[in-house]
């Protein structure tokens, strides 16, 4: 998890995709790694929104 | 008559229960005019003309004998090629799924047929989904009718269908929506796309893209067909947990025409205040009209509409990720270069991450449900900008360089979060001959309020009632 990593880098790129069991080269990573830098940053914004103790959730259904 | 080809499936059906015309000559004639623009629009993967033909004559025979089996009896449709169909390959777009035949239909096919439909084949689409601007390096680039010759985008990722029924391949089409797939091609090409809410149309049998986030929908030239494909289609479904119990109203029955006294809350913030002004301009046009037509319209706002595309990306890369990851690692090379390269960005989602999304997720969802305690529809544009050209990948709107994809997603994904009912109707044309799309928005479970004020509209104006410049 890059919790809180204001910087990511080909490393992280790299440890990430291999923990997820795949074995890309450097130069597939490199290639994406302006978008996988600019995702991660979109992704640490959630990091400061106010949530409280909401929920989770996943489906919008009506139960009735 | 007007031309079969363009012709309402309401008309169509209306005419072949009252036995008007053949079921074989609509089929003949939209096969005939798939052979004559196909092969340059590209709105089709697989044409099933012998299958067609031959339930055709099946539903002529059955028409003579029992009468109509259902209110789509003869009636043609094309399906995005992510609806599992018995015995016809299903690709998703994809190299990999190229010779995958399913051996039984979706459900919503099913039901489809069993209201009397018949498929005319499977079309094109965005690989596997995953793209906006509904590119396929495999297939070939579906060409938006509206500009073939300056090779403009249809809209993804079902963009077959928006271009086959633009066009005039068929009257009516389903489509699949994660981000707006099913209301961006609408928009771009000049129809009227439904989004249902989620839990109301069955995912069984479809191919997903993210499952939480994937709805099912109709593509159509009127608010009327698509009325009458939701309510053909709709439903629980045992096979698809997230359908609802909650019964299927009569759809067509809600298109009164009427909308006065109609609460509609014209979204500024984020929606109109970001779309190019051409499109802004169309939209506050079709404000006014409402009023005229007797709907009260105030500004309103989606709270918390910001995190959207954060909290959208959080759950649908990790999604998709999950669902490819098996042939991302056997069969990598097979896929285009655009889709492969989202899918590897799952890996930047956490399961944090992933959760926080769905955290966000409640919270827009409750701020959608605000915007509309006191408005019954809400209204904004379906997309900032109208279609792009095929490899554009930059737009400027406002005196502001934005990228393509996000843009032509950012109006319409708020909605696969929160997941409630929207529909994509044309209302207006910018200077180059381009359609405009308007978004009406709608409480959970309440299309037919949706679908009114889109027949409504469409009653009163001609929007949807152009045509292409084909031949």
């Amino acid at each position: 998890m890059l919790a809180r990593m204001t910087t990511s880098s080909l490393d992280d790129f790299r440890r990430l995709a291999r923990t997820a069991g795949f074995d890309w080269s450097d130069q597939e990573l490199q290639a994406l790694l302006p978008a996988f830098e600019r995702s991660v940053a979109l992704l640490r914004s959630l990091d400061d929104v106010a949530l409280g103790d909401l929920e989770p959730t996943t489906h919008y259904r009506v139960l009735s | 008559m007007t031309d079969l080809h363009w012709t309402s499936m309401t008309e169509l059906a209306r005419l072949v229960a009252g036995k008007q015309v053949s079921p074989v000559d609509v089929v003949r004639a939209h096969l005939e005019r798939i052979a004559t623009l196909d092969p340059s629009l590209k709105a089709f993967i697989t044409v099933c003309a012998d299958a067609a033909m031959e339930a055709a004559r099946a539903a002529e025979s059955a028409l003579v004998k029992d009468g109509p089996a259902g209110p789509l009896h003869g009636v043609p449709i094309a399906l995005k090629d992510l609806f599992n169909t018995a015995g016809v390959r299903t690709t998703g777009g994809s190299r990999i799924l190229a010779d995958s035949v399913p051996s039984a239909d979706a459900t919503v096919v099913s039901r489809l047929r069993a209201a009397g439909a018949i498929v005319l084949g499977k079309l094109n689409m965005h690989e596997f989904a995953y793209g906006p601007e509904g590119l396929n390096e495999h297939y070939g680039h579906a060409r938006n009718p509206w500009d073939a010759a300056a090779q403009r985008v249809a809209g993804g990722s079902s963009s077959g269908a928006g271009v086959a029924v633009a066009a005039g391949l068929a009257p009516g089409a389903l489509g699949s929506d994660t981000g707006g797939s099913i209301r961006i091609p609408a928009s771009l090409c000049g129809i009227t796309g439904l989004k249902p809410t989620y839990g109301r149309v069955s995912r069984a049998g479809v191919l997903p893209l993210a499952w939480s986030m994937d709805h099912v929908g109709p593509m159509t030239r009127t608010a009327a067909d698509c009325a009458l494909l939701l309510g053909s289609m709709a439903g629980y479904d045992p096979k698809d947990a997230s359908t609802s119990v909650l019964p299927v109203p009569d759809y067509g029955a809600a298109l009164t025409g009427d909308v006065k006294g109609l609460r509609v809350g014209l979204l500024r913030a984020y929606f109109l205040e970001s779309a190019d002004p051409e499109v802004a301009s169309a939209v506050e046009a079709a404000a006014q009209t409402l009023r005229r037509l007797g709907a009260v319209v105030d500004d309103a706002q989606i709270e918390h509409v910001g995190h959207v595309p954060a909290a959208s990306f959080a759950v649908l890369a990790a999604e998709a990720l999950a669902y490819h990851a098996g042939w991302l690692r056997t069969r990598s090379s097979e896929y285009g270069r655009d889709v492969i390269d989202r899918l590897r960005l799952g890996v930047a989602v956490s399961g944090a991450d992933y959760v926080r999304g769905q955290q966000v997720r409640g919270l827009v969802r409750g701020a959608v449900d605000q915007a509309l305690a006191r408005r019954d529809v809400l209204l904004a544009p379906a997309t900032p900008i109208a279609a792009p050209t095929l490899g554009q990948t930059d737009v400027v709107i406002r005196g502001q360089t934005v990228d393509v994809r996000a843009s032509l997603i950012r109006f319409t994904r708020p909605f696969n979060l929160s997941g409630h009912p929207a529909c994509s109707v044309p209302c207006g044309m910018t200077a180059s001959g381009l359609p405009v799309g308007m978004q009406l928005v709608g409480r959970p479970f309440d299309e037919a309020t949706v679908l009114r004020a889109a027949d409504a509209w469409q009653r009163a104006t001609d929007w949807h009632a152009r045509r292409p410049p084909l031949a």
